[in-house]
């Protein structure tokens, strides 16, 4: 009888991995806090960041997908991800009083990444936490509008993130519900990640560009599809 | 009488616009009217905006003009119709015959309440004769007021309501046919001014902030800028008045640095009747910076442009890298 027991759970679970598709890598979106560290470049001077924006953290939007390049324990996927942030505040006058114009930063940020998921834990020990580490090159596309929403200037300013996060495994809610998904949409498994991220983004130290670092660690969440 | 009528039959008119648009419309396409039984006359159907049909205060009281088109055509019987008229009524009851001269239009207040007049205006009665062939075309404007006031009440301007008018084509003094459209007058009360809260200065511009008059109304605004032109003269002022808003908020754009502007706001109801002007506020325009300006003023190096280093090219190195030991692995 014990014979027979494991050899329907082994037929099971090996059943089970049949029905599992191919994983060819992820996407994902989620949104964050940020706020550029612009007014680090004048040190005990004015503040024309927060003078015109205020001091609040704005919220980046992101999303993301990756390409799974090895399986050892977990996942390496190589990735791009892009997003959007935009601060609205008042221009100054001349005298340096606020002026009833508005101004506008727009942020497009556009990161290459490279991500180490450790997904043993639920493959092995079936507990649905999966770690992960990101570092990530980046490239953040921004432009700024005056009150006629006209664009005063535009640019690029190149940098690095390090990132550390956790992804909770939401198959584990429903496994029935799991197993449809990835039948009918190929979507392996359901994320729903937490991340601090670490934005270094000023033009690698170079005089002549402003820093767009992230004053402090950027926290992110949202879900992440792996397909 | 009979036979009139059976000449009338002969006659087809394709359409009979009317509307209240001082632009004038085009004559209407045979796509656009239906088509009418034999010896009838209809308006063609056409979408009118949300303005046309409607009489407001100043043209009620004689500063608009409503312009009708007519596209008459005789398939049949040339010289058909030889004068017609157009008449206006307070009610479409019963219009459609007069009971006591049996013509198509209501000509005569017979009903309790009723008012009808004549509008006399060319093409009015006995004022004008045509000597009507195929493919006829006319193209008259009647002054709004002249309308309303036709129908002879005590105060037109003080009720809003419907008005109806019948055109009507004759021959030999007898109805051969006629065509009807409604009017909706509205003379309501012109709204309150709205409370101007503040005017900013902008570059170039100025950003006004009003209240509505009646919050959830529906109402629209124009902001009205004067600049004295004489400074010796208060008299010398130029107004410009900006494009019709439904927000409570406006920048008005391409004015003067330094030069100082009187600002107000005028309401204008659903039917386009304006409040007096709000409470001036005066400013100037002043040079605003923006925020990369100000980054600038404080010494900032950024330029602008592409970044320095070469991140995103290192990158794309690094991925192809990747992607190709993916590969050969």
């Amino acid at each position: 009888v014990k014979r027979a027991v494991v050899a329907a759970i082994l037929v099971a679970v090996a059943a089970d991995a049949r029905a599992e598709s191919r994983r060819w890598g992820s996407f994902e979106i989620g949104a964050g806090t940020y706020e550029p560290d612009i007014d680090s470049e004048f040190p005990g001077g004015p503040q024309p960041f927060e003078d015109a924006f205020g001091s609040g953290r704005g919220w980046m939007f992101r999303t993301g997908a990756a390409l799974a390049l090895f399986r050892y324990a977990g996942t390496v996927e190589a990735g791009l991800q892009s997003g959007y942030l935009q601060k609205t505040g008042k221009g100054r006058t001349v005298e340096g009083t606020r002026a009833g114009d508005d101004t506008r930063l727009r942020l497009i940020p556009v990161s290459l990444t490279l991500t180490y998921r450790f997904e043993w834990l639920n493959e092995r020990l079936r507990i649905p936490f999966a770690p992960y580490g990101r570092v990530g090159l980046e490239r953040f596309h921004w432009w700024v509008e005056d009150g006629d929403g006209d664009t005063s200037e535009s640019g690029a300013t190149n940098g690095w993130s390090a990132t550390a996060g956790l992804a909770l495994l939401l198959d584990f809610i429903d496994t029935q519900v799991a197993r449809e998904l990835d039948n009918d949409t190929g979507v392996n498994d359901t994320y729903l990640f937490f991340e601090l991220t670490r934005r270094s983004v000023h033009d690698f130290g170079s005089d002549s560009s402003w820093n767009m670092s992230d004053e402090n660690f950027g926290m992110n969440f949202g879900l992440m599809f792996v397909f | 009488m009979r036979r009139l009528w059976l000449l009338a039959l002969s006659a087809t008119v394709v359409g009979l616009t009317a509307a209240c648009d001082p632009t004038p419309n085009e004559v209407p396409t045979e796509a656009e009217a239906p088509t009418p039984n034999v010896g009838q006359i209809t308006f063609p159907t056409i979408a009118r905006s949300a303005t046309d049909g409607i009489i407001n205060l100043a043209e009620c009281s004689g500063a608009g003009t409503i312009r009708l088109k007519a596209r008459i055509r005789f398939i049949a019987t040339p010289n058909l119709f030889t004068e017609y008229r157009l008449y206006v009524a307070n009610d479409d009851d019963e219009a459609i015959t007069d009971p006591a001269s049996t013509e198509d239009c209501q000509t005569t207040g017979s009903t309790t309440g009723l008012l009808v007049g004549l509008v006399e205006d060319p093409p009015g009665r006995g004022s004008r004769t045509e000597n009507i062939s195929s493919d006829f075309i006319t193209d008259a404007e009647y002054a709004t007021s002249r309308i309303v006031s036709a129908l002879g009440l005590a105060d037109p301007c003080g009720t809003s309501g419907d008005i109806h008018l019948c055109f009507q084509a004759r021959r030999a003094n007898q109805d051969v046919g006629t065509a009807r459209v409604t009017l909706s007058v509205v003379v309501d009360d012109a709204p309150a001014p709205p409370v101007l809260k503040s005017v900013t200065p902008g570059e170039e511009a100025l950003n006004v902030d009003w209240d509505a008059t009646t919050p959830g109304a529906e109402e629209s605004y124009a902001v009205e800028v004067g600049r004295q032109v004489d400074p010796a003269d208060p008299l010398s002022v130029v107004t410009i008045t900006s494009p019709r808003v439904s927000g409570t908020e406006l920048r008005f754009e391409n004015l003067t640095i330094g030069t100082p502007y009187n600002v107000q706001v005028r309401a204008f109801s659903d039917a386009d009747n304006p409040s007096d002007p709000s409470n001036a506020i005066s400013a100037s325009p002043v040079d605003v910076r923006d925020f990369f300006e100000s980054y600038q003023d404080a010494g900032g190096q950024e330029q602008g442009g592409c970044g320095t280093g070469g991140g995103g090219v290192l990158a794309l190195v690094g991925l192809a890298a990747l992607v190709a030991l993916r590969r050969r692995s």
